[in-house]
């Protein structure tokens, strides 16, 4: 047998009981072999593509666990607000984008008002100073607010009588939309995106995802702020295997019979059972530090979970739900016990997604009912830590926020998302958090870390026989970083670089 | 007669001729603007403002003389001898004595409390679209800001017409109209609650409960989907009150009430020697078929018996009820005398035949098990109405 590739001069880091190589080598899109030293000289033909992976990690292409990709395509095609301070500023940045194509409407994604000094949202006429020949969008950060100017009011299709829509003195629209309108306002404009303009978004952001290592995601699509049409894409991208990545499609809907219809083996994603610690929305046991009072809110009826995570046992359907602050984990773990009391199935691999705040009997109970915690690292290095948001919204409790340590040592297989594109598509970031956590108690070694992205990613997809290890047979789905990751000191691995992307025996990203 | 939409894509006709492809931009513009301002006169100034804002005096005075112009010259007079615009030195109109049609008009002029609901109706269908949908003039504020008012008016005049309309169905008791146009009000704000209400609440009330728990669930789905809340507690209420009503209303209400009889032809095949197997494959062919909102009605004990022998009773049971039912165990003898599986059986199909007139056929029949062949005896000796043995 002759290799088509192999990376030879590494550290390959099987994700297999600690075993490692010194090279790979893939025949097609399978890995053919490995070895130590310079044995696969023998492999080698004059079509071999040889890599040298300079005594660098070799690992599993990455898996992303939770990932907005149509969103995160989308976006990218967007202005983005996130470091503007001002109208000024959010003005010059849509002025500019207006300038390069004047006749395509602008889109702009993260709009946060408390870093405006203006700290309010914009009007549409503030916006029609800035650009009337042209409907202008603007979503807030949270995408639960959106800004219109009176071009885009008449251009798209507005909910003028539906709640939400904020009226001037004058009974104008001022062109913030909230709640049901922005809702609907979101779900027209999106779905006249065409999927060619989602095709071609998605190809777009393809090197990015390539040059991070990814090389299967958990697409995590439509349901509430997204939409339904981005789900149906991303099932048609799969089914005709139009780009590089794989995906597993996470449909965000209670619509089972529509998922089944699809031929979907799973459902959930973002199923809100709360919503964020940024918005005080997840339901947590006590109340929120900077606002008395408050504990959240529970989207679901115990009741209504329970019925609905039955019927998603009955269906054998894997179940992700969307779960933050402890009550909410502590509904989705009752409603999954009483399910398999009934059902008697096990062996779905359900998923509770971020579980940002478990106690130890939740995750007692995980273990024991096989629900694995599909977790987001990253959210540690963003808000964890002393003067961070998680710490200004749970008090003290911001000492018990994604207790990585404990997860695994109860016995619950975590794997792990990047969120994109709430938060950036890097993985690297991803393993720094986990084992660099604020609270050191809640680390992980450096090989936990990068299972959460490779075996338990498989694992958490039912993946696990044909990827998220470097093992023959497996697909040929490999990374090679610019260092090795276990000499490097644990505060600089987020500094580390994805050097080479290997999908499917195909060289996609090379420094 | 001239005719002149404004709802949905503008359009000026007259003989069915359309005239807005011969006229201006600005000149259709001008005779929108003075129709939306119904009669009112309009200052040369004001409308040199709505239109031609950027421009010089000079420049905007002779443009709006040019338009009217091109107004007066292709705009057919009324057989009166009136031109549809009134140019006066200071200012213009519509001329309020010129003989036209216009939907805008018409809408602006209906009182939605005072009219019959044939009245309402006909308005109803002028509703084609957004308020001069696609309009935008570059550079005209005031203008566009017409536009968006107008628009904002024809939208809160459509959700009163309708909610008006479908209370008057509903108080003249046609109840079919009434939900139709409910559900008209639904596709113009498709998370209403209220809305939601009234659609559950008249299938109820025409006795369609299936109808009324897939609408409530329908809309409960698409809350969710598209605003993650769960319907206000009225709405939820009115869900409860109407799915434990079921478990204690008659099963027959549905058919008594003048629901349509459907046809059922079943085929069930036999294995020799196999207990049941033809009983079982007929209760596999009926959950194909029958309306299983329908089926929730069927006494549970019934369907525990039955499930000895078909699974799929139960689960469908369990899966439309949200109710989990005992589960007996795998010997058949041991927990489920036979007696009760037959007696369960020949339920299932009294309580079918109520709403499906039941055609059943043995294929095969030559290998049909002994236990089958008996139930299919006892069930023929039973004259159940609706059921026939083919």
């Amino acid at each position: 047998m002759k290799a088509s590739l192999i990376i030879a001069n590494g550290c390959c880091l099987t994700q297999d009981d600690n075993k490692s190589f010194d090279w790979i080598a893939s025949d097609g899109e399978r890995i053919a072999a490995l070895g130590h030293g310079q044995t696969y000289r023998e492999l080698m033909s004059d079509r071999t593509i040889l890599i040298d992976a300079r005594k660098c990690t070799v690992l599993p292409g990455f898996i992303d666990s939770h990932f907005h990709v149509v969103q995160t395509a989308l976006n990218s095609q967007c202005v983005d607000l996130g470091d503007a301070k001002s109208f000024q500023d959010i003005g010059d940045l849509i002025y500019e984008r207006y300038n390069k194509e004047p006749n395509r409407p602008v889109h702009a994604i993260r709009m946060d008002i408390h870093n405006l000094k203006e700290k309010r949202f914009p009007t549409r006429q503030d916006l029609d100073r800035i650009c009337s020949d042209t409907p202008v969008w603007i979503n807030s950060s949270e995408y639960q607010t959106s800004v219109l100017n009176t071009c885009a009011l008449l251009y798209y299709k507005i909910p003028f009588t539906v709640q939400g829509v904020l009226f001037d003195e004058k009974q104008m629209p001022t062109g913030v939309f909230q709640r049901q309108a922005n809702a609907m306002l979101r779900a027209n404009i999106s779905n006249q995106y065409s999927d060619f303009y989602r095709m071609d978004a998605l190809q777009n952001i393809m090197p990015q995802v390539a040059e991070a290592g990814i090389t299967t995601a958990c697409a995590v699509e439509g349901g509430p702020i997204y939409c339904d049409k981005d789900a149906e894409f991303i099932n048609e991208i799969i089914k005709r295997k139009s780009v590089y990545l794989d995906m597993e499609l996470f449909f965000q809907t209670l619509d089972l019979d529509r998922v089944e219809s699809m031929g979907l083996r799973r459902v959930g994603g973002c199923l809100y059972v709360d919503g964020t610690f940024s918005a005080r929305m997840a339901a947590i046991s006590f109340e929120y530090a900077d606002a008395p009072g408050e504990k959240g809110g529970l989207n679901f009826t115990q009741d209504r979970m329970n019925e609905f995570v039955e019927q998603c046992y009955r269906r054998n359907l894997q179940l992700s739900l969307y779960t933050i602050g402890d009550r909410a984990i502590e509904l989705a773990l009752r409603a999954h016990e009483r399910a398999v009391s009934l059902t008697g199935i096990t062996g779905l691999r359900h998923r509770l997604e971020h579980v940002e705040l478990p106690g130890a009997e939740h995750i007692r109970t995980a273990a024991d009912l096989g629900i694995i915690f599909s977790m987001r690292p990253i959210y540690e290095l963003r808000w964890g830590g002393k003067g961070k948001m998680y710490e200004k919204r749970l008090g003290e409790h911001y000492k018990n926020s994604n207790p990585f340590r404990e997860i695994l040592d109860g016995g619950v297989l975590v794997c792990g998302g990047t969120d994109s594109d709430v938060c950036k598509a890097n993985i690297l970031s991803g393993i720094h958090a986990a084992v660099n956590h604020p609270v050191a108690s809640h680390r992980v070694t450096v090989q936990e870390a990068m299972q959460m992205f490779t075996r338990n990613g498989a694992y958490a997809i039912g993946k696990e026989c044909e990827k998220g290890f470097l093992k023959e047979g497996h697909l040929a789905d490999i990374v090679v970083l610019n260092a090795d990751i276990l000499k490097t000191p644990p505060g600089k691995i987020k500094d580390l670089k994805v050097s080479c992307t290997v999908k499917s025996g195909e060289l996609i990203y090379h420094a | 007669m001239l005719q002149i939409n404004l709802l949905g894509k503008t359009r000026i006709v007259c003989s069915g001729e359309l005239l807005d492809k011969q006229l201006s931009t600005k000149a259709q513009a001008l005779v929108y603007l003075l129709i939306a301002h119904n009669g009112r006169f309009l200052s040369r100034e004001k409308i040199m403002a709505y239109l031609w804002p950027d421009s010089t005096p000079e420049a905007a005075r002779y443009n709006l003389r040019y338009n009217l112009w091109q107004l007066k010259k292709l705009l057919p007079q009324d057989p009166s001898g009136r031109s549809l615009v009134l140019s006066e030195k200071d200012g213009c109109s519509i001329d309020p004595h010129y003989s036209f049609q216009c939907d805008l008009l018409k809408i602006q002029s209906c009182s939605v409390h005072a009219r019959a609901p044939e009245e309402l109706a006909e308005i109803k269908g002028l509703f084609c679209g957004d308020f001069m949908e696609g309009w935008y003039l570059k550079n005209c504020n005031e203008f566009n800001e017409m536009i968006l008012y107008e628009r904002m008016n024809c939208e809160r005049i459509q959700v009163e017409l309708l909610q008006s309309l479908a209370r008057r169905y509903e108080e003249s008791g046609m109840l079919d109209d009434a939900l139709a146009t409910w559900k008209e009000m639904a596709q113009v704000d498709m998370d209403n609650e209220e809305t939601a209400y009234h659609i559950v609440r008249l299938y109820i009330d025409m006795g369609n409960r299936v109808a009324a728990i897939n609408h409530y669930k329908k809309f409960e789905t698409g809350l969710w989907d598209n605003l993650n809340i769960a319907p206000n507690e009225e709405l939820q209420g009115l869900y409860r009150d109407l799915i434990s009503g079921i478990e204690h209303e008659h099963p027959a209400k549905g058919a008594a009430s003048g629901k349509e009889r459907s046809m059922l032809e079943i085929t069930g095949h036999c294995i020799r020697g196999v207990d049941y197997f033809f009983i079982s494959d007929v209760i596999s062919a009926l959950l194909r078929h029958v309306d299983k909102g329908f089926l929730k009605a069927f006494d549970k004990s019934y369907v525990e018996d039955l499930s000895v022998i078909q699974r799929d009773l139960l689960i469908c049971y369990e899966r439309t009820t949200g109710q989990a039912l005992e589960t007996p165990a795998a010997s058949i003898e041991s927990h489920v005398p036979a007696v009760r599986i037959i007696q369960a059986f020949c339920k299932l199909m009294e309580f079918l035949s109520v709403r499906y007139d039941i055609r059943l056929h043995i294929a095969n029949r030559e290998h049909i098990d002994e236990v089958s062949e008996q139930i299919i005896h006892y069930l023929a000796s039973c004259d159940i109405p609706g059921f026939s043995l083919e």
